[in-house]
């Protein structure tokens, strides 16, 4: 990680210019090395879970792509044929209807529709 | 067939936006004053709040440019202004002159013999013809009130038999029986005031007739009214949404070139008056089901018959409201929470046979949620009563409409995806409360299926004689 990089350069580089670190510098390089730690803890985590992510699309991809190749799946309902109609459809211009997989779909947010047309939806 | 080895979430590419401008008081209020016209001190007159959501009424609160009363007046002399109950979704169709009238106590004498030529639509032309005709012929009787008997038919004979006749003005000596041309004079009324056309002479009927020409010609003064709120310049082609006879026709050239019959806001989901442009035309269209319907339908069936009720119907859930939401997963919603409104879920029904747009829908996206469309139901359109949708306009004859307002044979349908045109000029579309209609041929009140005459007369103010 660039930071913990960084944070080990600044402790080395005290270590080579300063006769003897201070308590205070001491404090301070115990500091940075915690929060280097932290931040390659978190990337860490952020990456196991896209990669997470990723595999189950990939996965689900590679299902649907069987399905298709076994005819279980009309291929008038085809990824691509769905999207393009979403696409078109909406006040909004929302573009949906992509082929995401289970689990592989954002949440919704549940908060209060904007006062425009699109929160307004169609009354029908 | 290829695989897919790794990919990560794609950002969805930004759509085009339909954006829409409103007109503020401030602008208004400045083309009065480049217009040479006194912005006078008004009064607006107090309007009673509906509980449904349709706005637009004439007894409706309405936002934007229609909250500005303007008048030919004296500067400085405080007056009271009827605000058009008509929202302008689109600020340029909104009449950059005397909107509202001045209320007083005018007859329809004096509107005749003041026509307003600053007022140029085939609408309000046509009502003033109306109020003449109506006036010639059923004004001049004899105003006389016939007694609230049994129901009078062919055959029967009296006292208030013979009033009828006078009321009618047919001519026969007294205590001749209900002959068959007072028949045909009582259907001719019936015919004329929104009354089964049936010859007999109903308690219906004779309240008609006893409520009187004054009566039934303010409601023309009032139609008159919502006939000056229309916008000045329509262009070649303009369509009018009759909300009182559930009715369309698509003028062009100030002359109707297509009619048919839709299905319109119930009464507690009133389609409101409203001034928008069409721009485009969505065939094969998916359904954006309002939050309403949502916490009011959708929710409940979730939480009855579990999330596959979603798929099952078509629906989608969405992950936000913007122009580039995606798919989300409908897990991740608090249903109870929605159904409860304590929270909001956006979604979408896929096209289909249950898509309630139908075949075809008519956009002029507005901040009111109200289209035009097709609808999988026709069987709407054999029935009189044709009051039940949630607000927007159900077309009889969407491919006619469709033909109209793209000016040729809509193109062929080779795919199973869905299509947008967009029109090469946007038409205005008027949804209007008019209760009395002149075709050229017979005046013809409507049934005031929103309650919006009375209260527009009252605050006209009109005079009856």
């Amino acid at each position: 990680m660039k930071l913990r990089f960084t944070a080990v350069a600044a402790l080395a580089t005290l270590a080579a210019c300063a006769d003897d670190a201070t308590p205070t510098q001491e404090q301070r390089a115990e500091q940075l090395e915690e929060r280097a730690d932290a931040v390659e803890q978190a990337g860490d985590q952020r990456a196991e879970r896209i990669d997470e992510r990723t595999d189950a699309r990939a996965e689900a991809l590679n299902e649907r792509a069987d399905a298709l190749e076994e005819g279980e799946v009309p291929v008038g309902q085809a990824a691509g044929a769905v999207s393009n109609m979403n696409a078109r459809t909406t006040p909004a211009g929302v573009q949906s209807g992509r082929d995401n997989p289970a689990g592989a779909l954002p949440p919704a947010a549940t908060g209060t529709p904007p006062a425009n047309a699109a929160g307004a939806g169609e009354n029908g | 067939m290829p695989r897919v080895l790794a990919k990560t979430a794609d950002a969805m590419p930004s759509q085009g936006r339909y954006k829409k401008v409103t007109m503020r008081l401030g602008a208004t209020v400045m083309l009065a004053a480049l217009s040479g016209l006194a912005v006078i001190p008004v009064r607006l007159l107090p309007s009673e709040t509906r509980a449904a959501v349709g706005t637009g009424g004439d007894d409706a609160q309405v936002a934007g440019p229609a909250q500005v009363a303007i008048a030919r007046s004296e500067p400085g002399s405080p007056q009271a202004v009827v605000a058009p109950a008509i929202q302008y979704l689109d600020p340029s169709l909104a009449p950059d002159g005397a909107i509202g009238r001045a209320t007083g106590r005018s007859d329809a004498q004096s509107v005749l013999s003041h026509e307003e030529t600053s007022v140029h639509n085939p609408i309000y032309a046509s009502m003033l013809a109306g109020l003449r005709v109506y006036r010639e012929v059923w004004s001049r009787l004899p105003q006389l009130q016939v007694p609230a008997t049994a129901a009078l038919h062919a055959g029967s004979s009296g006292p208030a038999v013979n009033v009828l006749r006078r009321r009618l003005g047919v001519q026969a000596a007294d205590n001749t029986p209900f002959s068959v041309a007072l028949e045909e004079k009582v259907r001719a009324f019936q015919r004329v005031h929104a009354l089964p056309p049936t010859g007999v002479a109903d308690g219906a009927t004779i309240a008609a007739l006893n409520r009187g020409s004054a009566h039934y010609e303010a409601i023309i003064l009032a139609n008159l009214e919502r006939a000056r709120w229309l916008p000045r310049e329509m262009g070649d082609k303009f369509v009018l949404v009759n909300t009182a006879a559930a009715r369309l026709i698509g003028y062009e050239h100030d002359a109707p070139a297509l009619e048919m019959k839709v299905a319109l806001g119930s009464s507690k989901r009133p389609t409101p008056a409203l001034a928008d442009k069409i721009e485009t035309i969505v065939l094969d269209p998916s359904w954006y089901v309002p939050p309403h319907l949502v916490q009011s339908i959708i929710a409940p069936k979730v939480l009855e018959k579990g999330l596959a009720y979603l798929n099952e119907n078509g629906f989608v859930v969405l992950s936000d409201w913007s122009d580039t939401a995606v798919e989300a997963d409908p897990s991740s919603v608090d249903w109870r929470a929605v159904r409860d409104g304590r929270a909001y879920a956006r979604v979408r029904q896929k096209p289909g046979p249950a898509n309630p747009m139908g075949d075809t829908k008519f956009m002029f996206p507005n901040r009111l949620g109200i289209y035009l469309h097709d609808t999988p139901n026709h069987a709407v359109f054999a029935k009189e009563d044709r009051y039940v949708s949630n607000g927007c306009v159900r077309v009889e004859k969407a491919a006619e409409l469709a033909r109209f307002l793209v000016g040729e044979p809509m193109p062929a349908d080779g795919s199973e995806m869905s299509r947008e045109i967009v029109l090469k000029g946007p038409v205005p579309v008027i949804t209007a409360h008019f209760t009395f209609w002149w075709d050229g041929h017979n005046p013809t009140f409507h049934k005031d299926v929103y309650g919006r005459d009375h209260p527009l007369i009252a605050k006209l103010e009109l005079s009856r004689p």
